[in-house]
């Protein structure tokens, strides 16, 4: 029998939730983006936000246009979701990925370092310790969340397309 | 004794490691600038001494990030203390990393005056996006 | 569980104590103290499942109260995690010697800790 799988596109700056045991939340091109996935496994609740950056504080006219294209704004509301939708605080498991850095890159603050730090930092004042991360490189990442196990694949692959590809499940 | 170049160093490569592991914030070495409004934090170790300056805005966003509380909500008695581990933790590192083989002796952190390196052969300023931090050394002579 | 958190500094206890209950220790009793003399007190009238210590303290030092929890028969098995800025390899041979289970250097992840604390139990709740 085959499994019929329903997937949802995360969008940049985007954030889905589901309670559906059939559900795939991905999002794709993650550079110096972050990728925030959670999952409750008892409650089979999945979420995902796609983040672009770290500080509401940056454009609060885009933030209250569209408070996940921040960290500190997205990451609050995508808890929010997810516990509304049965999750418990103490079961999520919560994985990151993205932040790659240009090699070349001439502005001070990297903006995927900052993203990067920006999440652990929100993470921990909302009391989450992070399971793994996928982080940092110069390489663009695809992760895909699957709501019946919460078992989270990211593909990488050189930020100019280059090859190889590679795709693994995180731990 | 240690030389300042070395200590230096060390100081740099640390920072960064310090700030980002346990208060989440990016540091990057830049050119020196100063206000005598920073918080000021001295560490006596054997063979000198280290000060660590982190100006006031630095210092409530990375006592919040610590503390995970909202910045508003960072008491004064909160930010001298996360202060003086910062400039606790900060000193500890780069003796370690200095003289992985030996022991690390330092005295416990205290608040002080700025030492904005004046006469001093160890000073770096350090930015983060929140502010400022600054380091200097000054280490006993043979 | 009761677990026994040592360091001189407050703000660093309370990022330990977070971390040790974000871990799953968030049903077991703290206790704290600023030195070793206040950890060794503390561990003589409790029974502690766990230590977690720094080593540069005023006072009886993380060293010293290691060794006297060694030499008193009724809390030499208590493991212990040391938590400090020292990383240098003397000091972790040391308090290896002296029965510490597990040592993490300042600066550290709040993950990173909880890898230490599950390593040297053996899991995690």
């Amino acid at each position: 029998m085959t499994q019929v799988e329903k997937q949802m596109t995360v969008g940049v700056s985007d954030c889905k939730v589901t309670d559906d045991p059939e559900g795939v939340l991905i999002t794709y091109a993650l550079g110096s983006c972050i990728a925030v996935a959670v999952h409750d496994a008892a409650a089979a609740v999945a979420g995902l936000l796609h983040f672009m950056l770290p500080e509401a504080s940056i454009d609060p006219e885009k933030a209250a246009r569209n408070p996940y294209m921040f960290a500190d704004t997205g990451i609050p509301l995508l808890l929010q979701e997810v516990l509304r939708r049965g999750g418990k605080r103490e079961r999520l498991v919560v994985r990151i990925a993205g932040g790659a850095q240009a090699l070349n890159g001439h502005e001070l603050f990297q903006i995927g370092k900052r993203n990067h730090l920006a999440a652990r930092k929100l993470l921990w004042k909302e009391g989450l310790l992070v399971k793994s991360e996928a982080v940092g490189g110069g390489v663009s990442r695809t992760v895909r969340l699957e709501a019946a196990t919460g078992r989270v694949l990211v593909r990488e692959s050189g930020l100019n397309g280059a090859w190889p590809q590679t795709e693994r499940s995180m731990t | 004794m240690i030389a300042a170049a070395d200590f230096l160093a060390a100081a740099r490569a640390v920072a960064q490691d310090v700030l980002e592991t346990m208060f989440f914030s990016p540091a990057e070495p830049v050119s020196c600038q100063h206000a005598e409004e920073f918080v000021a934090v001295r560490v006596a170790f054997q063979g000198g001494e280290m000060s660590v300056m982190i100006s006031p805005e630095l210092a409530v966003a990375a006592s919040a990030a610590f503390l995970a509380e909202d910045p508003g909500g960072v008491t004064a008695e909160q930010l001298e203390m996360v202060s003086r581990e910062l400039a606790n933790i900060l000193c500890g590192a780069v003796l370690s990393r200095l003289h992985p083989e030996e022991r690390v002796a330092l005295r416990a952190p205290e608040m002080a005056a700025p030492d904005f390196g004046s006469g001093a052969e160890v000073h770096q300023c350090f930015a983060t996006p929140e502010g400022r931090l600054a380091i200097t050394a000054r280490l006993d002579c043979a | 569980m009761t677990i026994l958190i040592v360091d001189d500094s407050p703000v660093m206890r309370g990022f330990v104590r977070r971390v040790m209950c974000l871990a799953g220790f968030d049903q077991a009793e703290y206790l704290e103290a600023p030195d070793g003399a206040g950890g060794l007190q503390k561990a003589r009238s409790a029974r502690v499942d766990l230590v977690l210590t720094d080593i540069n303290m005023p006072g009886m030092d993380g060293e010293a109260f290691l060794a006297a929890l060694r030499a008193d028969e009724a809390l030499r098995s208590i493991p212990a995690v040391v938590i400090s800025t020292d990383a240098t390899r003397d000091r972790r041979e040391r308090m290896t010697a002296l029965g510490a289970r597990g040592y993490i250097a300042k600066p550290f992840s709040p993950e990173a800790l909880r890898e230490e604390v599950g390593r040297a139990l053996g899991g995690l709740p």
